[in-house]
C-alpha cells in the first residue's frame, strides 16, 4: 500500500551500502540562511586552468592509471574515450556521447579492469576527469546530473546493459563527513547485461573547484556493494588529491590533500576558504 | 592515567578480567578490572613478599572486613577481597574521575563555598570510616577522586606498607608528608583525629592551591607540621577558621568528623551544581569519559550494586517548586539529596535522571526550549503523582546548535550513570554529533525534531527517532495534490539550503511519482543566489503546482517571484522551510502556501489539556514541538515504570528494548518503532493565512 511504499523509500538516503546523508542544517524552526560558500580547496588562482590546453594538461596529471586501482588492475580496451565527447544521460534515461558543452574545457575517460580472482568476477572501472570553466558551472552541472539521476532510477548503458534500483546521495563540503571535497555525489545499485544476473554498481563523483573526478564500478559476481564502493572511492580520493596538489596554494596541497578523505574519517577540518574567484553566480541553469 | 598491561601481568584476578594498570606502589600493582557482573573495579594486588610478613594477612583480613562495613556514598566501596590468596587482593569500585590534586593543579583553587562543601562531604566520608572502626591514615588530595556527582575518598587504611611513605620508621608511620598529623609524624599513636588534621590540610590545599605546611624536604616538612603554624594566607574567611581548628596540634582540640560535618553548614542551592567551578566540572567529565573509553571498559549496566543499603525505599527529594530542574553537567541532585540527609548515616539514595539535550541559545532555540519545557512538564506531573513508583530529575544540556558542543554535552550527560535516557538533540547536525557518545554508553537517545534518514556513517543503534523522516511528509502533500486535481508539479530542490533539502526533495519526488503526478524536478546548487534561478524553466512546463524543498529565507524569495509571475497554482512548502522567517519575509506572497508537517499545532483541540497545563506552569502558550516532546517524555516514563523492578535502577539496555518494542499512544500520535525509525506518517496540515501558519487539521495520509 502507498504508505508502505513511501516508508520503504524513506530509509534509502544513502549511496547504497554506507548511507551518506548526514546531519544537515536546521529543520523545524529554520533560521534559513544558506551556508556561506566554502571550498575544500585552498586555490591558487594562478594555477587555475583557463583554456582547453591547460585543462588537458591538468587532466593528464590527475587521471588514474591502472595502479591507482590496485596491483591487479589493467587498462581495458578501448582505454581512453574520445576527448571531444562527453557522456550524457538523456531524458529517455539512455547514456549517449555528445560533443562537449560550452562550459567544459576538457574531459577524459579511461577504462580499466580488475581481472577475476578468488571468487570474484571481473570488475570494470571507468575514471573520468572533467575540467569546467568555473566552479559555479561545475556546480550547476552537478545539479543537472542530480536531476537526471532523479528522473532515471534505471539507466541504459548500451549493448543491452542496464543500471537498476539506483539510489543516490549528495553532500556539499561541510555536510556530514565531507571535509575533503566541494561536493560529493554518489549513486549505487545493480548493473546487469542482457540475460545476466545483477551485480553491484557504484559511482562516486567528487568536485574540487572547477574540476570533477569520478569513478564508476561495475563489479562482477562475488563483490558486495561495500567492496564496489570502496574500489571506486579509494581511487577517486587519490585523483582528488592530485587535483588539490595541482590547483592548491604551494605548500598546502590544497586542503583536500591533507584530509583523510571519506570512510568515516573526519580528517582535518577545512577552514572553509571562500572560492577565491573561481566561483561565480549564474542566474540561470543549464537549460536542459 | 592508565597504562597497558604488560605480558607479566595476569589476565584475571579474583573474578575480574584485567583491562589496564592504574598504578604501581611499593606493595604491588593497582589494576583496572571488570568483574563478571560487568562492574569496573580498582584491584590492588599485594606482592607475595609482603604477604609473607607474619601479621600482614591478619591485618589485611581485619581491615578489609572493617572496610566493608563503611557505608557512605562518598567512600569508594570495597567490592571484593581475598586476604588468603597467594597474592592477596582488594577490589574497590572504580571511579573514573580525576583526583582533587589534579583538578586544583589544572584549574586552580576552589571557591569558598566549593571548599566548604567539599569539606562537608569528606567529613561525612570520614565519619563513616571512623564509625566502622577504621582510621584512613592517608587523606590527601591524591586520594580524593572527583566523580560527576561528587567526590570519593579512596585508598583508606588497608594494610598500608611503611615503604609507601618516605619515612623509614617501621612502626606504622604511614601517610604523606605535608598531610600527616603531628602525632603521626612523631610516630605516636594515631586515631581518627589524625584524619581530621589531614582533611584540614586538604581543604587548605583546595582553597589556596598549596599545602599548609609547604613542600620540600621531608624532615623539614615534618618539623613544620609539628612546630609551626600553618600557612593559610589566601584562604577565604569561611574556610580559614574551620581549617585552623582541624590543624590544632593537640588531637583533642580538633573537631570530630561528625562535628566538622555539622559545623560546615551549607544551604542546598536551588538545583544548581555550581559548587565546583566550570572547568573542574569539564575536567571531571572529560576524564571520566576518557577513562571509560578503554577497550572493553564500556560503562557498566546502570543496575550495578550500590554502596547505599536498600533498606526501605528512600524518598527522593524534589528540588524547588517545579521538582526537578538541574542545569549543566549532571549529577548535582544526588549530591544535594545526600547533604539534606541529617540522619548521619549518609546513605543518600541516588536519583535517576532524564536528560534533555537541546539548542537552547542558538538558531533553533525556539524549538529547543519548547522541547525542554515539554519534557519538564511531563516529568513534573509524573513526580507529583501520589503513587509514583519513583522520582525523576531532568538534566539539561544546551548544545547551542553546534555539533562540537553537542558531542561534548552528550559525553557529559552520558557519563552520569544515573542518566537513563536522553531527549535530544534539536537539529540534525547536533543529533548526529551526539550519537556516538550516547551509543558508547548505551543511553537511549530520542530525538523529537531531527528527521534525517541517516547521519553519515554514525550508528543509529541507540537512537529512537520519534518524528517521521523528511521525505515521508511528502505523502500527505501528494494525496492533497491529487485531491486538488493537480497533474503536473514543478519541484524545486534547493541544495543551497542544506543537506536535508536533497533528502527531502528526492524522497518527495519519488512519493509524488507514486501517486502518478508528473513531476519536473530542478535542483538548485549552492552557487545560485536564489531558487528563483530555475523558476523560468519550471514555469515553462506549466505546472499546476510548485513544491519547494529548502529553507525559510530562500523560500520567501521564491514566493515573491512566483507571485510576480502571477502563478496561481498550488504551492507546497516543505516543512523545514515553514519557519517564521518565511512569512515575515514573504509577506503577502506567503499567502496560501500549504505545509504538511509532523508537529501538531499547539492550539489544536487534541492537545488542549496539555496546552492549558503548559500555560499554567510557564505563563505562556506552548510552542511548536512542545507537545511532541511531552509525548516522548511520557513514553519514557511509562516504559521506565515497566522497567523498574524492586526499586533498582533499570538497565539502559532494558529501557531501550521496552521503548523500541512497545507502542505508546501519545496525544499527538502513536509511537511505534522499527530499527529506530518511527512507524507511521501522522502529519498536520497548515496553510498560510494573513501571515501565519494557520492550522488546517490532521492531514490525510491515506491510512
Amino acid at each position: 500500500m502507498l504508505l508502505a511504499a513511501v516508508l520503504a523509500t524513506a530509509g534509502c538516503t544513502g549511496g547504497g551500502g554506507g548511507p551518506e546523508g548526514g546531519p544537515p542544517r536546521a529543520p523545524g524552526a529554520q533560521s534559513g540562511q544558506s551556508p556561506a560558500p566554502t571550498s575544500a580547496l585552498d586555490a591558487d588562482p594562478a594555477k587555475a586552468p583557463r583554456d582547453p590546453a591547460a585543462a588537458r594538461t591538468l587532466i593528464d596529471d590527475v587521471i588514474a592509471d591502472p595502479g591507482l586501482f590496485g596491483p591487479e588492475a589493467v587498462a581495458a580496451t578501448p582505454y581512453e574515450s574520445d576527448p571531444g565527447l562527453f557522456s550524457v544521460l538523456g531524458d529517455d534515461c539512455v547514456w549517449r556521447q555528445e560533443p562537449l558543452p560550452g562550459d567544459v574545457l576538457a574531459t577524459l575517460s579511461r577504462h580499466f579492469e580488475v581481472p577475476p580472482a578468488a571468487g570474484k568476477g571481473t570488475a570494470r572501472l571507468v575514471a573520468v576527469v572533467t575540467v569546467h570553466r568555473t566552479a559555479a558551472q561545475a556546480d550547476w552541472e552537478n545539479a543537472g546530473m542530480l536531476e537526471e539521476m532523479l528522473r532515471c532510477p534505471e539507466q541504459q548503458l548500451g549493448g543491452g546493459e542496464r543500471l537498476t534500483d539506483l539510489i543516490s546521495s549528495a553532500s556539499y563540503y561541510g555536510d556530514s563527513e565531507n571535509r575533503y571535497a566541494d561536493d560529493v555525489l554518489r549513486e549505487s545499485g545493480d548493473h546487469r547485461g542482457a540475460g545476466t544476473a545483477p551485480a553491484p554498481y557504484a559511482w562516486m563523483q567528487m568536485r574540487l573547484g572547477q574540476v570533477t573526478v569520478s569513478v564508476s564500478v561495475r563489479a562482477g559476481r562475488g563483490y558486495d556493494a561495500a567492496e564496489a564502493q570502496d574500489l571506486g572511492r579509494d581511487a577517486g580520493v587519490r585523483m582528488l588529491r592530485r587535483v588539490a596538489d595541482a590547483l592548491g596554494r604551494d605548500g598546502t596541497g590544497g586542503k583536500s590533500g591533507q584530509d583523510a578523505g571519506p570512510s568515516g574519517d573526519e580528517g582535518a577540518p577545512g577552514n572553509g576558504a571562500a572560492g577565491n574567484g573561481t566561483e561565480e553566480n549564474s542566474t540561470e541553469g543549464n537549460g536542459r | 592515567m592508565t597504562e597497558q598491561l604488560t605480558p607479566a601481568d595476569p589476565a584475571r584476578i579474583g573474578g575480574h578480567r584485567l583491562l589496564a594498570r592504574l598504578g604501581t606502589g611499593g606493595m604491588g600493582v593497582v589494576y583496572l578490572g571488570r568483574a563478571d557482573t560487568g562492574e569496573l573495579a580498582a584491584v590492588k594486588v599485594i606482592r607475595p613478599e609482603y604477604a609473607a610478613e607474619p601479621d600482614f594477612r591478619a591485618r589485611f583480613r581485619r581491615e578489609a572486613a572493617a572496610a566493608r562495613r563503611v557505608r557512605s556514598p562518598w567512600v569508594v566501596p570495597v567490592t571484593g577481597a581475598d586476604p588468603e590468596a597467594e597474592a592477596p587482593w582488594l577490589a574497590t569500585a572504580f571511579v573514573p574521575g580525576p583526583a582533587l590534586a589534579e583538578a586544583v593543579a589544572r584549574c586552580g583553587p576552589l571557591p569558598e563555598r566549593g571548599t566548604r562543601i567539599l569539606g562537608k562531604i569528606l567529613a561525612r566520608a570520614l565519619a563513616a570510616v571512623h564509625a566502622a572502626g577504621l582510621v584512613h591514615r592517608d587523606v590527601k588530595p591524591g586520594n580524593v577522586l572527583l566523580a560527576v556527582d561528587g567526590p570519593r575518598l579512596i585508598d583508606f587504611g588497608i594494610a598500608r606498607s611503611p615503604e609507601e611513605t618516605a619515612l623509614t620508621s617501621p612502626d606504622a608511620v604511614v601517610g604523606t608528608p605535608g598531610f600527616l598529623a603531628p602525632e603521626q609524624a612523631q610516630g605516636r599513636e594515631t586515631g581518627p583525629a589524625a584524619d581530621v588534621f589531614a582533611l584540614g590540610c586538604v581543604l587548605a590545599y583546595a582553597a589556596t592551591g598549596r599545602p599548609p605546611f609547604g613542600t620540600g624536604a621531608v624532615d623539614a616538612l615534618l618539623y613544620r607540621t609539628v612546630h609551626d603554624e600553618p600557612d593559610l594566607s589566601g584562604a577565604p574567611d569561611g574556610v580559614r577558621d574551620v581549617v585552623a581548628r582541624c590543624l590544632a596540634k593537640d588531637p583533642a582540640d580538633r573537631p570530630t568528623a561528625t562535628g566538622l560535618d555539622a559545623v560546615l553548614v551549607e544551604d542546598a542551592p536551588e538545583g544548581t551544581a555550581e559548587w565546583l567551578p566550570d572547568d573542574v566540572v569539564r575536567l571531571i567529565a572529560d576524564r571520566s569519559a576518557a577513562m571509560l573509553a578503554l577497550p572493553d571498559a564500556e560503562a557498566t549496566v546502570a543496575g550495578a550494586a550500590e554502596a547505599a543499603p536498600a533498606a526501605g525505599r528512600r524518598r527522593f527529594l524534589a528540588l524547588g517548586a517545579g521538582g526537578a530542574a538541574l542545569v549543566a553537567a549532571g549529577g548535582g541532585a544526588a549530591l544535594w539529596a545526600g547533604l539534606r540527609d541529617e540522619g548521619g548515616s549518609g546513605s543518600a539514595a541516588r536519583r535517576w535522571t532524564l536528560g534533555v539535550q537541546a539548542d537552547l541559545s542558538g538558531p533553533q532555540r525556539a524549538a529547543g526550549r519548547a522541547q525542554e519545557r515539554g519534557v519538564r512538564l511531563a516529568v513534573e506531573q509524573f513526580n507529583a503523582r501520589e503513587r509514583r513508583p519513583f522520582e525523576l530529575a531532568v538534566a539539561v544540556a544546551d548544545d547551542r546548535g553546534d555539533p562540537a558542543e553537542a558531542e561534548r554535552a552528550a559525553r557529559r550527560l552520558a557519563a552520569d550513570r544515573d542518566l537513563l535516557a536522553v531527549v535530544g538533540s534539536t537539529g540534525d547536525k547536533t543529533t548526529g554529533a551526539a550519537l556516538g557518545a550516547y551509543d558508547a554508553r548505551r543511553v537511549p537517545q530520542l530525538t523529537v525534531s531531527s528527521a534525517q534518514g541517516a547521519y553519515g556513517t554514525a550508528s543509529r543503534r541507540s537512537l529512537l527517532q520519534t518524528v517521521p523522516t523528511y521525505g515521508t511528509t511528502s505523502l500527505p502533500a501528494a494525496l492533497f495534490l491529487q485531491a486538488e486535481g493537480v497533474r503536473r508539479v514543478g519541484m524545486v530542490i534547493d541544495r543551497a539550503a542544506g543537506e536535508f533539502a536533497w533528502e527531502e526533495g528526492h524522497l518527495a519526488y519519488k512519493t509524488l511519482g507514486l501517486v502518478e503526478l508528473e513531476v519536473h524536478p530542478r535542483v538548485v546548487p549552492r552557487s545560485a543566489d536564489s531558487p528563483a534561478a530555475v523558476l523560468a524553466d519550471v514555469l515553462d512546463r506549466r505546472p499546476d503546482a510548485v513544491y519547494y524543498a529548502g529553507s525559510p529565507r530562500r523560500a520567501a524569495d521564491l514566493a515573491h517571484k512566483l507571485l510576480a509571475r502571477d502563478f496561481t497554482g498550488v504551492r507546497i512548502l516543505g516543512y523545514p522551510a515553514a519557519g517564521p522567517e518565511f512569512t515575515a519575509r514573504a509577506g503577502p506572497a506567503a499567502e496560501g502556501w500549504e505545509v504538511f508537517a509532523p508537529y501538531i499545532d499547539p492550539e489544536a483541540e487534541r492537545v488542549a489539556g496539555f496546552a492549558a497545563a503548559f500555560r499554567k506552569r510557564y505563563g505562556h502558550a506552548p510552542g511548536r514541538w512542545a507537545a511532541e516532546a511531552y509525548d516522548v517524555a511520557g513514553m519514557v516514563l511509562d516504559r521506565l515504570t515497566e522497567a523498574v523492578l524492586g526499586g533498582r535502577r533499570p538497565e539502559r539496555g532494558r529501557l531501550f528494548e521496552l521503548l523500541t518494542g512497545s507502542t505508546y499512544r501519545g496525544m499527538v500520535r502513536e509511537y511505534a518503532f522499527q530499527d529506530g525509525y518511527l512507524q507511521g506518517v501522522e502529519a498536520f496540515h497548515y496553510r498560510v493565512r494573513h501571515g501565519r501558519f494557520a492550522y488546517a487539521g490532521p492531514a490525510d495520509v491515506g491510512a
